[in-house]
């Protein structure tokens, strides 16, 4: 699910054509066991999602922004990995905030890359399918569905993330909001991100400025219902 | 309240930094009782400026980074909140000497992502003379 979007791409090419320092962490850190996250490729270019999104915006959010949260990632767990085996309580759990912030920024942001596409690769085709019906099931109808999502990512407090998520155990879709970069999982264990639309104000200030409803119209003309429904179609077999 | 418009330049506008800024106070460094009482507290005014920066940058998500006065303990304290909490929210006895706005559109056009930037820069617009006259009358 999320998970092959945080370890895809992650060949000897992509590792060699990161700079040297990058690949000497890499390297020593697996060679005491420990798992590297690394920054994953977009599908597609930055511009490849205008007007919707500016390829400006997708640029600094792509390299500057989500690299920052691997990068921070990293150090915060090889600084867990360390106190772990010296029984250092108190470090273990002042790295916890890290630990959720930045990996909880490298798996939304993960998960909302594959939620875009280019529309000339099927970005904004409405979802069809077993998705399409539970949508019409649980929402009453797609337009309904984007103005709940819409209100409620207008409606968030600060910066977070909207969600239209698969809620495994009582098996229905729900809207959520999260907070900063909490993942979807925080609301309950039991749910699985479908689609996440990132509010945080770099998601949309260079472009939309402070009208972040205009952002959340705009961008449903690049939302890729393909991924969203093969994970719906995965997770409620 | 005080409004923040009061508390950055009294006459903010979309001017750049200029030297004007810096004739009217903007940047200048406090004097007199506050001033001494940053040293006391911090050790320096430089040493003040680093730890407001450092958790104004570490700051997740979007809020507030402040220098506080606590009344009843009577010394000067750095805080963050989170979103639009007011500083009171951090304890009852916090008045608000200077406020840094970290949310990101606070910065963004301008710093894009690096809001540490924007945090060294914008001490050359603080208005020292607004938050040294809100520590004496608070303080006395």
């Amino acid at each position: 699910m999320a998970a092959r979007s945080l370890l895809n791409r992650k060949t000897l090419a992509t590792v060699l054509r990161r700079d040297s320092a990058a690949l000497g962490a890499t390297a020593a850190a697996h060679s005491r066991g420990l798992h590297t996250f690394t920054l994953p490729d977009l599908s597609y270019d930055y511009g490849a999602l205008e007007p919707a999104i500016s390829g400006e915006i997708m640029e600094l959010h792509h390299k500057k922004h989500h690299q920052t949260y691997v990068t921070n990632y990293n150090k915060a767990l090889e600084q867990l990995h360390d106190a772990l085996p010296k029984g250092d309580a108190s470090t273990i759990v002042k790295l916890q905030s890290a630990i959720k912030f930045n990996g909880g920024g490298h798996i939304n942001h993960s998960i909302f890359w594959n939620n875009l596409a280019p529309v000339r690769e099927g970005g904004g085709e409405p979802p069809k399918g077993s998705l399409g019906w539970a949508i019409d099931e649980h929402f009453g109808s797609f337009e309904k569905l984007v103005q709940k999502v819409n209100a409620e990512g207008a409606a968030l407090q600060g910066s977070g993330w909207v969600w239209l998520g698969l809620d495994k155990e009582l098996k229905r879709l729900v809207v959520e909001t999260t907070a900063n970069q909490d993942p979807l999982v925080s609301k309950g264990p039991g749910l699985v991100p479908l689609l996440g639309i990132d509010v945080w104000e770099h998601a949309y200030y260079l472009q939309y400025k402070n009208v972040r409803p205009d952002y959340l119209k705009n961008i449903w003309k690049v939302i890729n219902w393909k991924y969203a429904s093969e994970v719906y179609d995965k997770e409620s077999s | 309240m005080l409004s923040l418009r009061a508390m950055l330049l009294p006459s903010l506008s979309s001017r750049v930094p200029s030297s004007s800024m810096a004739e009217e106070g903007g940047g200048e460094p406090p004097k007199g009782s506050l001033g001494w009482a940053i040293d006391e507290n911090f050790g320096s005014f430089v040493k003040l400026a680093q730890k407001v920066n450092a958790e104004g940058a570490a700051l997740q998500g979007s809020g507030w980074v402040w220098l506080g006065l606590d009344k009843e303990l009577k010394r000067l304290v750095v805080e963050t909140t989170a979103n639009q909490d007011p500083l009171v929210t951090k304890g009852p006895g916090l008045v608000p000497l200077l406020g840094i706005d970290v949310w990101e559109h606070a910065y963004y056009l301008q710093y894009k992502n690096v809001r540490p930037d924007y945090l060294k820069n914008i001490w050359k617009v603080i208005n020292w003379k607004y938050a040294s006259e809100v520590y004496d009358k608070e303080s006395s």
